[in-house]
């Protein structure tokens, strides 16, 4: 069963980095809080690994929601919620 | 009910804030329940092994003595980072504590092995 | 594009845990927004346990300025709307100058100041919470 990995710094050395490399195919990213600013540099994924970002910190941002064709999928707080309980497991990597 | 694995990472430096001593405080907690417990240092998390800390100098209590004291909690399983302390200029044979260096893959399956993670 | 969604209707027993504080890490109120999101979507939120700085919610004297959002309230109508098991742990609480009148006594301190709906008590139910939950979710530090 796969992990939900949730990023909140905009650092990438300070979670997001670490989280990469130890991401298996299945996983999951969910960047909120100051790890939305990580949306529009993020790295190539491993593969299979399926990334989305939380909605109402973009927007509080003022950050342009990803596009047609991004790779991220844009969810709102209950789409969080949905996550969590979709993935076997959480690692808040903050 | 079936024994569950708990894994706790540590990711933060000793003293500059207290989420080391956090961390630990719920590893000791959680080792009391008769689960699997797995510890492992990543990141920053690996200077709290550093030989020879002497935390008194700023009247802070020494976090690795505590660490030493895990296996008296049966937690055994100690991993610590193998390129965490690559770059920081850490061996694996200069530590306070015994770990198990681990790769990348390793650190994989034990958060993919885990029931739940707590990362701090 | 459309997320994952959760397997069928099934309801999922959550524990959340808080570690920052109200008004020095956003953390705090995404703990707060979550849980709500959470009951609202019919999932059982077993605990909610404040660790570290995060039991800084549970601070009765928190005294925000009247336009800004109140978390500490927030918390409050959320536990007491849902009957919400919230615990302030009772070492990291004490440390930082938030007590129930029992500790105050015991302390030999002037006043109490824990929040109403919250209770203190140790790390074990943390323990105990995640052994118990399907899930488990951590907020900030």
């Amino acid at each position: 069963m796969s992990t939900l990995h949730i990023i909140n710094k905009a650092n990438a050395s300070q979670g997001l980095s670490s989280c990469l490399r130890v991401m298996l195919p299945g996983d999951g990213l969910l960047l909120i809080e100051d790890g939305v600013y990580l949306a529009a540099q993020l790295p190539a994924l491993p593969e299979a690994v399926r990334a989305h970002v939380l909605q109402e910190d973009l927007q509080a941002r003022g950050i342009a929601l990803p596009g047609e064709g991004s790779a991220l999928f844009t969810v709102d707080y209950a789409g969080f919620v949905a996550l969590v309980c979709a993935y076997a497991r959480s690692v808040s990597w903050s | 009910m079936t024994p569950k694995t708990l894994t706790f990472i540590a990711r933060s430096t000793p003293y500059g804030n207290g989420r080391a001593k956090a961390l630990l405080d719920m590893v000791l907690s959680a080792a009391v329940f008769d689960q699997t417990i797995n510890l492992l240092f990543m990141d920053d998390g690996v200077w709290q092994l550093a030989r020879n800390q002497q935390p008194a100098t700023i009247d802070a209590k020494d976090l690795s003595a505590a660490l030493g004291a895990l296996p008296l909690y049966d937690v055994n399983n100690v991993y610590v980072e193998a390129r965490a302390l690559d770059e920081r200029g850490l061996t694996p044979q200069a530590l306070a504590v015994d770990a198990k260096p681990c790769d990348d893959t390793e650190i994989a399956a034990l958060i993919a092995g885990s029931d739940q993670v707590f990362a701090l | 594009m459309q997320a994952n969604q959760p397997p069928g209707n099934t309801v999922v027993k959550l524990t959340v845990v808080v570690h920052s504080a109200p008004y020095s890490s956003q953390a705090a109120y995404s703990a707060y927004r979550f849980t709500a999101s959470a009951l609202e979507a019919g999932h059982e939120v077993h605990r909610v346990f404040f660790y570290y700085d995060g039991v800084h919610a549970s601070n009765a004297l928190s005294t925000p300025p009247q336009d800004e959002f109140d978390l500490v309230k927030a918390w409050q109508a959320l536990i007491e709307q849902h009957e919400l098991d919230a615990i302030s742990c009772v070492s990291s609480a004490l440390k930082r100058g938030i007590l129930d009148a029992r500790e105050a006594h015991r302390y030999e301190k002037q006043a109490a100041n824990l929040a109403e709906g919250f209770v203190l008590s140790g790390l074990g139910q943390l323990v105990d919470a995640s052994l118990s939950s399907d899930r488990v979710v951590s907020f900030g530090a």
